[in-house]
């Protein structure tokens, strides 16, 4: 099975690697991230917290090789419109022609989202990359279940729209 | 009591100003009118995520519409919403397609 090749912003590559679903991502996904978000990562590892400790294990993994890091000149069309870590994923996905962002930042997704449609880029969240790996046989529903509840948990989620949505499509009859 | 830092904060003239006329009326010293407004600042942002979240879910439910949405957030926060629901929808029923 080939790879998808995906951008992750900031916020979703530290939602994957707290939901215990990055590692296993690199079977389906081949990642490339902009300097600018492992530079993100950098200043999250700096707190003392399970953010700080997700940022560290990502910027491991990308040191590891694991994942693909470049450096990104944002284009103007970008510039001011999101912050310069989704700014660089996004202009990333556009110069490497990769049609997948994965980002959660819900103004960064909204704000990109006319841009995306015109370049032919599909902005997903985090959960689409557990909801691949069940997809693909790689994980059963219960383990993609556990893995956004895992997520919903951490960041603090609790009682919103990824809870409904993972109950209604990857919880076993 | 807790470790404190120190901020900087830069601030145009007119804002300055308005420190000014807080402290000096309610005799205090400014650090703790703006240390008060960061709180409540805080507290009202927290309540209003609380809300948008609850809005979220019911408008993800199919409990509400859209225009029900606009109504309780305006237009532009609706739209945020939505854009928000509607992504997620996606990533769970097409994962990463």
């Amino acid at each position: 099975m080939a790879l998808k090749t995906a951008a992750g912003d900031t916020s979703a590559l530290v939602s994957l690697e707290l939901a215990g679903a990055l590692t296993p991502s690199f079977s389906i996904v081949s990642w490339k991230i902009a300097r600018a978000v492992v530079d993100e990562l950098k200043e999250l590892a700096g707190f003392d917290d399970r953010v700080g400790q997700a940022a560290k294990k990502i910027l491991a993994l990308i040191k590891s090789g694991k994942m693909d890091a470049a450096p990104v000149r944002v284009l103007p069309s970008v510039t001011g419109l999101v912050d310069v870590g989704e700014a660089s994923a996004f202009t990333l996905c556009i110069r490497e022609k990769i049609p997948l962002l994965v980002c959660d930042d819900v103004e960064a997704g909204y704000r990109l989202d006319g841009l995306a449609q015109a370049e032919g880029i599909r902005i997903v969240i985090s959960a689409a990359v557990i909801v691949e790996l069940v997809k693909q046989g790689t994980w059963s529903k219960n383990q993609g279940n556990d893995a956004i509840l895992r997520m919903i948990d951490s960041r603090g989620w609790q009682d919103g729209v990824l809870e409904y949505l993972c109950r209604k499509h990857l919880k076993d009859e | 009591m807790a470790h404190e830092s120190v901020i900087h904060v830069r601030v145009e003239p007119e804002t300055e100003k308005k420190l000014e006329i807080l402290a000096k009326g309610k005799r205090q010293v400014r650090s703790a009118i703006v240390r008060k407004a960061v709180e409540e600042y805080y507290a009202r942002e927290q309540s209003l995520n609380e809300m948008k979240k609850i809005v979220a879910k019911k408008f993800a439910e199919g409990q509400i519409l859209f225009d029900d949405l606009v109504r309780v957030l305006g237009y532009e926060e609706a739209r945020k919403v939505a854009f928000f629901v509607s992504t997620a929808k996606k990533s769970f029923e097409q994962g990463l397609g």
